[in-house]
């Protein structure tokens, strides 16, 4: 293979690997500040970058010589890289699987506490019947807004 | 995406309910202050359609407030139990040095392997059989020191639950101050949440060590329990005592953690209540759930005493298998007396098959005098007359006697040593030959890891490793032992890549392995371990980070927020898994090609 295909091969996996790598770190830091807003928009160019990858990843099994002509130097700082990415991976699935962890307990104390609170309460007529507060809904549906004064 | 059911069905039912609670955030200037809490927010509600409102709203504030709280103190007391088992097993990493270390016990046991196949090749050599006896010297001093330091973490380990127990009765000394202090402002109509904070942050610490649950009562103080039920402080506290061994071996037998309540004197009084059962760490149990010292009692009683089990199951079998061919033979130069390691006494019953030989031999190794003793027509018989009958048949050339507890045999006339031959012999409670029963002609002694070695008298004079095999048929005044004989040697030599069967120890299966397969199937587990403990405190370590913001947090419930979050983190968890799975592969396609 052409020098300059292994080196446009190198750049190519080297940049990927690098900006994969700020992306999830950038991930961590909002997931850890408690801006859960701010990683969505990062999905998308996880996605593109992810296929990139993937593509490159292709390439390479089916041309292995792709990289075989580049100097110790640059092997060893793409090897890096990856090992790298590899490291800030598993701190990102940790950060994301708290945040998920949290998030679904929160969801379901709030909607068990104010299920509890909407049943609806039933008592006895005097003719011994099913007495409802609002005997023509089958749950009360209230919107409501707050504002929050500390 | 995949959500649970129960998950699915809570969001129906918030969705039914048609409930937004938005909630406006407020800055507010102490938001950073450790231990600030959020204040109690007022709430205005509206009515649509002129019906009722059917939820109170501050209340499900209140709920969350408190199960964030209850939630960070119970991850704090897991995290707190995953990082001092994470801690022990990084200790527990370093006993078997680095890959490749070349004072490890690996290697170590790989040169004595090799020491006996030079030796094999030349048993007449000085400086093999010098080779051969140091290199055994080097895995006996590595095995005391592995057996060694297990011990000496779990001495730590114990101390340290020692140092919990102590703090844990300083901050309830403290919560129950503060109990005081609050109740009787909040009588007098004061708000103290400055102290409040300040009770919480000792609870919090008190959830470090041991897992709690806490009940805040009408009058503001608060009663602490163990998840299990132990009251540690309702009203008045009560008295956690632990006192930590001394010295620490695997059979030590630990004492028991109890609760105790104190009398007007401030004394621990009465029987109390085990949280921690005493006994060693086969039979100890314990109803503690979580906290420093659960993790610190798995490191103590589950983790390192497996460990300790692994490399006294090593030590045996390395001991038991090799003294099995070491006795079959004898060293060129036979030495004077042979001195028995197995304790006995003359009455002891003694019964076994098979023709053994015990010769005298000189230093020419010629023999002087020798009996065949039938074992198998000899029957049930005593240690004693088995002595005496082998002190007859040698007559003046030897003496044979239970001297001090041992079988001790002793060459009479210069120059002169005592050489065994037991194969085709079998003790019938045992399976071994009759030298390797009473240990005549063992290379490696000691009852355990800790007291592990090489024979003394070896060690001084290695012409006393066994090479050579006595002749079962030489006649007097014929060779006994030839030199270049290395048939006992060889065997030793192959010893060491025979696969042996090692019955299930500490975690580990039954197996069947060279001595140094199982040492690599050993640090393996241990390794697969301390990885898991390191991934499960980095876990809980930012659960605890996420749930400690949420409750210092002043930006309220907002429940549409958290519905659409949890789409957001499960496709972005999706998202890293599948860049995770890439960059693997894309690691291991990178170490292939870039060799």
């Amino acid at each position: 293979m052409s020098q300059v295909a292994t080196a446009e091969a190198f750049d190519d996996l080297l940049d990927t690997s690098t900006r994969l790598t700020d992306l999830i770190a950038a991930e961590i830091a909002a997931l850890r500040a408690m801006r859960p807003r701010d990683i969505a928009p990062l999905q998308e160019e996880k996605a593109q970058l992810t296929a990139r990858y993937g593509a490159v990843l292709a390439q390479l099994r089916a041309n292995p010589e792709m990289l075989k002509g580049a100097n110790p130097a640059r092997r060893g700082q793409l090897r890096q890289a990856v090992q790298q990415l590899r490291d800030v991976i598993g701190d990102n699935l940790r950060a994301l699987k708290a945040a998920r962890i949290i998030n679904e307990k929160m969801i379901r104390v709030i909607a068990d506490a104010v299920a509890a609170q909407t049943k609806p309460t039933t008592g006895y007529t005097a003719v011994g019947t099913e007495a409802r507060t609002n005997p023509n809904l089958d749950s009360p549906a209230t919107p409501i807004t707050i504002n929050e004064k500390v | 995406m995949s959500i649970t059911l129960a998950l699915s069905n809570s969001i129906s039912a918030l969705q039914v309910n048609q409930i937004g609670l938005a909630t406006t955030a407020q800055n507010v200037a102490n938001a950073n202050t450790p231990g600030y809490s959020r204040k109690q927010l007022n709430i205005t509600t509206q009515v649509v359609d002129g019906q009722g409102i059917a939820v109170n709203v501050s209340s499900i504030s209140r709920i969350v407030d408190s199960f964030l709280v209850r939630e960070m103190r119970r991850q704090l007391s897991d995290f707190h139990n995953t990082s001092a088992v994470d801690a022990f097993y990084a200790q527990m990493q370093n006993l078997f040095g680095a890959p490749g270390n070349n004072s490890s016990l690996s290697a170590d046991l790989s040169d004595f392997s090799s020491a006996l196949e030079a030796l094999a090749t030349g048993p007449e050599n000085a400086s093999l059989r010098f080779e051969a006896v140091a290199a055994g010297e080097r895995v006996a001093r590595n095995l005391v020191k592995l057996a060694g330091d297990i011990q000496t973490l779990r001495f730590e380990a114990d101390q340290q639950i020692k140092a919990a127990v102590d703090q844990i009765n300083n901050q309830l000394r403290e919560i129950e101050t503060l109990n005081g202090e609050i109740s009787r402002a909040l009588a007098d109509g004061r708000d103290v949440p400055d102290l409040e904070d300040k009770r919480d942050q000792a609870i919090n610490k008190v959830a470090e060590f041991i897992d709690v649950n806490v009940t805040t009562r009408q009058d503001g103080s608060v009663a602490l329990f163990t998840r299990s039920g132990r009251m540690l402080l309702e009203g008045s506290r009560r008295f956690v005592d632990y006192t930590p061994a001394s010295t620490v071996t695997q059979s030590t037998a630990f004492g028991a953690i109890t609760i105790f309540p104190l009398d007007a004197s401030g004394q621990p009084t009465g029987n109390g209540e085990q949280i921690l059962t005493a006994g060693d760490s086969a039979t100890a149990t314990t109803e503690l759930v979580s906290g420093k010292i659960k993790g610190l009692l798995e490191a103590r009683d589950s983790n390192l005493y497996e460990l300790g089990l692994q490399v006294e199951a090593f030590a045996t079998k390395l001991r038991d298998e090799v003294n099995a061919i070491h006795n079959q033979g004898s060293g060129f130069g036979a030495p004077g007396t042979l001195t028995g390691t197995r304790s006995v006494t003359t009455a002891d019953a003694f019964q076994a098959t098979g023709t053994v030989r015990i010769a005298v031999v000189d230093s020419a190794g010629v023999i002087v005098n020798s009996v065949d003793l039938d074992l198998t027509a000899l029957g049930a018989s005593t240690v004693g007359a088995v002595a005496s009958a082998i002190d007859t048949a040698l007559g003046a050339d030897a003496s044979v006697a239970v001297i001090d507890g041992k079988l001790v045999m002793t060459a009479t006339g210069s120059g002169n040593g005592i050489a065994i031959n037991d194969s085709g012999t079998a003790e019938s409670a045992t399976g071994r030959g009759f030298s390797h029963y009473f240990g005549m002609n063992d290379f490696f002694v000691g009852t355990s890891a800790a007291t592990f070695a090489v024979r003394s008298d070896i060690s001084t004079n290695p012409g006393n490793v066994s090479t050579a095999e006595l002749s079962k048929t030489a006649a007097i005044g014929a060779q006994g032992i030839t030199v270049g004989d290395n048939r006992v040697v060889q065997r030793l030599a192959q010893l060491m890549d025979t696969r042996l069967t090692f019955q299930p120890v500490g975690g580990l299966p039954l197996s069947s392995f060279t001595l140094n397969e199982f040492l690599g199937s050993m640090i393996g587990l241990n390794s697969v371990r301390a990885a898991d403990a390191q991934d499960m405190r980095k876990a809980r370590e930012i659960l605890v980070d996420d749930l400690t913001n949420r409750v210092h947090s002043v930006s309220g419930v907002n429940v549409d927020e958290e519905l659409a979050n949890l789409i957001v983190f499960q496709n972005a968890y999706n998202m890293s898994a599948q860049v995770l799975k890439t960059a693997s592969e894309m690691f291991d396609t990178l170490v292939n090609i870039l060799q």
